[in-house]
This record gives structure tokens, sequence and C-alpha cells, in this order.
């Protein structure tokens, strides 16, 4: 903590820090593509528990979560791949050391989204998480410091609401 | 005419000198056959080329199965993706360039490189956008100098051994962003995969009423010809990276080796290599 030693935003990068950036904005993409993942499994787990217990039918109202949480997915796709083209472009934003702390949350986004009872509760996860990906793609700070409290306080909810998994059905 | 054939004689030394390279090393037999092949090889291997257009074209491919919320960002992505791709196809046209002239250097055969080289004075466009860190570009530069010299001094003085030293560091951060930027198009066609197969497996399942069968026996073809696209384009993402790495390798042996060319260990490397290369490069060409 104490020998962080804070980037000035608005200086120019070295070519070691050029390199690290991309990095990070690589690896900050590729959780989201792993949490996108995540939505896929959960939505795709729904769907054949609704086929079994509805002799194959899926309800219209489950299609319609399963459809919102598709479009979700989808467009953290391209958010993920805006973060590629970005660090294939190596567009250096300011982010610097926040981006360790915004991989540690997006991961603890993807478990959440795994672990959750009904997919239906991850809805709102899910949105705050498009609203961090979308965030971070500004590269501006204050939006993301506000999306990232977004999702941690989500995340807390959740902890709460769903914890003891075991027990339903 | 004393002088002339003075002069001629002099000339071919020279002419003997740039064929064998630095080489003719202290009694050792003298050949460059090894470098040239390998060089060859690594000049004509595909794939980046292919896959930075396969970049670039994302979005044709995808727009179709986007949402419009979803599209809004993909048009950027295209935009974004469209602005820096001459710089991704710079760099490999330099290293292209740099693997002719050695291939040339290590033979007796004489061409007319320059064209290629006016083609890269364009050079890169070096802003925030250009798509490639300074490094990357300052190696771009100082390969084309590098290119330039060799090329306008017909040779001169120069000889395998000095233009592998002088380029190695130039010639390692070009193949170093190549593979970043190869593994940064897979992920990218990895998140294009999943996008367009993921709507069919959420959408067939709901598609269960009789007049439905038709549109789910169409949806069924579809997502097997796309999800046969994406294997057969996945191994090559892989053979480019691997091609990649086999010239990075190459040429760091040269590098280490270069006053021990022609010896037999050496040789039977860099023939390894080269023959690594064409293996890959048969696995690139073959239509996806």
């Amino acid at each position: 903590m104490a020998n962080d030693k804070p980037t000035p935003p608005k200086a120019p990068p070295t070519p070691a820090e050029a390199l690290s950036t991309a990095k990070q904005v690589e690896e900050l993409a590729d959780k989201l593509s792993a949490c996108a993942d995540s939505i896929h499994e959960r939505v795709m787990r729904d769907i054949r528990q609704n086929q079994e217990q509805h002799r194959g039918e899926v309800p219209e109202s489950e299609q319609a979560v399963a459809r919102a949480l598709l479009d979700a997915e989808i467009e953290l796709r391209q958010r993920a791949n805006r973060l590629y083209g970005d660090a294939a472009a190596c567009v250096v934003g300011s982010l610097g050391q926040s981006q360790q702390h915004l991989v540690a949350l997006t991961l603890d986004a993807a478990e959440k989204i795994r672990k959750i009872t009904r997919i239906g509760d991850g809805i709102t996860l899910v949105a705050r998480l498009l609203g961090l990906a979308a965030a971070a793609a500004t590269g501006q700070v204050f939006p993301i410091l506000a999306a990232v409290d977004q999702l941690k306080t989500q995340l807390d909810v959740i902890a709460v609401h769903g914890a003891p998994p075991a027990a339903s059905a | 005419m004393d002088i002339c054939r003075t002069f001629t004689r002099y000339l071919l030394v020279l002419a003997a000198g740039l064929a064998l390279g630095a080489c003719a090393g202290p009694g050792g037999q003298v050949s460059l056959a090894e470098v040239r092949q390998f060089a060859d090889a690594s000049a004509r291997l595909g794939g980046y080329a292919e896959l930075s257009r396969r970049y670039r074209d994302t979005y044709e491919r995808e727009q179709p199965y986007l949402s419009p919320a979803a599209d809004r960002i993909a048009k950027e992505n295209d935009a974004r993706r469209k602005a820096v791709y001459d710089d991704f196809i710079s760099i490999q046209k330099s290293l292209v360039l740099y693997m002719q002239t050695l291939s040339l250097l290590a033979g007796d055969a004489r061409y007319d490189l320059s064209p290629q080289l006016d083609d890269l004075g364009n050079g890169l466009k070096a802003n925030a956008e250009s798509g490639l860190q300074q490094r990357h570009i300052a190696a771009y530069t100082g390969l084309t100098r590098l290119l330039t010299r060799v090329i306008a001094s017909g040779y001169q003085n120069r000889s395998v051994e000095t233009m592998v030293r002088d380029g190695d560091a130039d010639v390692q951060i070009l193949l170093d962003a190549m593979t970043a930027l190869t593994r940064l198009y897979a992920k990218t066609n990895e998140n294009e995969k999943k996008t367009i197969l993921g709507i069919f497996d959420v959408e067939i399942p709901f598609s269960t009423k009789n007049s439905d069968r038709m549109l789910v026996t169409l949806a069924k073809v579809h997502y097997m010809s796309k999800a046969n696209e994406y294997k057969l384009i996945d191994k090559r993402y892989d053979a480019a990276m691997q091609g990649l790495t086999k010239v990075a390798q190459g040429h760091q042996k040269m590098r280490e080796n270069l006053h021990n060319l022609t010896s037999p260990e050496v040789r039977a490397l860099l023939s390894a290599y080269g023959r690594d290369l064409v293996a890959l490069r048969g696995a690139l060409s073959d239509s996806p």
C-alpha cells in the first residue's frame, strides 16, 4: 500500500509502461470474456433445467430472461473486443494501477454468476458488470470508480442473498 | 588496361566475399544454404497478413447477429480496427523485406529490392492511434534504415553476419509485436465465435413449435458450418503464432552463432527451423 507509487495520469508512458498497460488491458478484456462465458453457461444450464421440468418447453418468461442475459453476454463480448482493440492499438489510458483492482472485481463477479441459484437474480449483477465494462472503455477514472462502487455493492448484496446455495432446489 | 584488370579482379573478389558472406571462417566449408533456406521460409511464412485481414473484417461477419445495443459498440470497434490495420501490415512488410534481403546476402543471386523499400517508405503513422508502441515503431524505423543502407549500398561491405548482428534486436521486437497482435486477433475471434454460436445455443431450444421445424433445421445446418469454420480458423492462429516463434528462435540462434554459421550443428539447427517453417506454411496455406 505505502509503496504504491501512483502513476501521474498525463505523463507519456515509457515503453515498459506502455507494454504493461497493454498487457493489463488485455487481462481485463480476458476477464470480461470469462464473465460472458459464465453468463452463457448459466443461461444454458437454466434452459436445460427448464426443459426437464416442462417437458422440453421453456416457459415464455424464462425465455425472456435468457434472451436478456444473452444480449448482455454479447454486449460484454463487444466490450471485451473493444479492450482487445485498445490493447492492440495500445491506446494508453490513465487506468494504471486501478486495473489490478478491476481485474479482481470482475473475477469476483464471474464467480458469483456461476454460483447464483436462479439466473434471473443475476440480471442486476450483469447490468452492473456491463456498466463497469462501458466505463473501462472510456479510460476515465471517475466513471470507472462509480461503476466499481456499484458493482461492489451488488456483489455484496448477492453474497448475503445467495449465502446458502445448497438449500435451494 | 592493367588498372582495369586489377579492378575487375578486385570486384570479383568482392563479389565472392559477398556471396560467401563473412562465413569464410577459418578453414571451414563455406555454405550459407541453410541461412538462405531459413530466411526464405521466414519471408514466405503466411498467416499473419491473412489473420490481420480477418481481424479487420470482424464486423462484417458478426453484424447480422448483433442486437442494436451491441451493434453500436461493434461499429466503433470496427472503425478502430480499420484505423490501425495498415500499421499492423507494415510491420510484417518490413520483416519480410528483411528476410528477403538476408536470403539474398546468403545466396549469390541479385535482385532489385528498391521497389519494396519504397513501399515501406510510407511507413507508420506513429501517432497515438497508430496501433504500435514506441519501441515497435523504433524497431520498424531501425530495420527500415538498416535495409535502406544494405540495399542502397548494393550489398557492399555487408554480409550476413553484420546484417544479422545489426538487425536482431529490431527483428525480435517486431516479431514480438506480431505475436502479441496475433494473440489479440485470436481472442477477438473467440468472442466472435461465441457470440454467433451462442445465439443458436439459446434460440434453438426455444423453437419447439411444429411450424418451427424447417427453421430449426436450417439453423442447425448453419450452426454446423459456422462451428466448422471456427474450428479451422482456430488452428491457423496457433500455426501462425508457432511460426512467429520459430522465426524468432531461428534468428536468435544465428545471432548467437554469428561467427559459427557454417558449423554442422548450427547448420542442422537452422535447417530444422527452415523445415518447420515450411511445414507450418503448408498448414497455413490450406484455405479455411
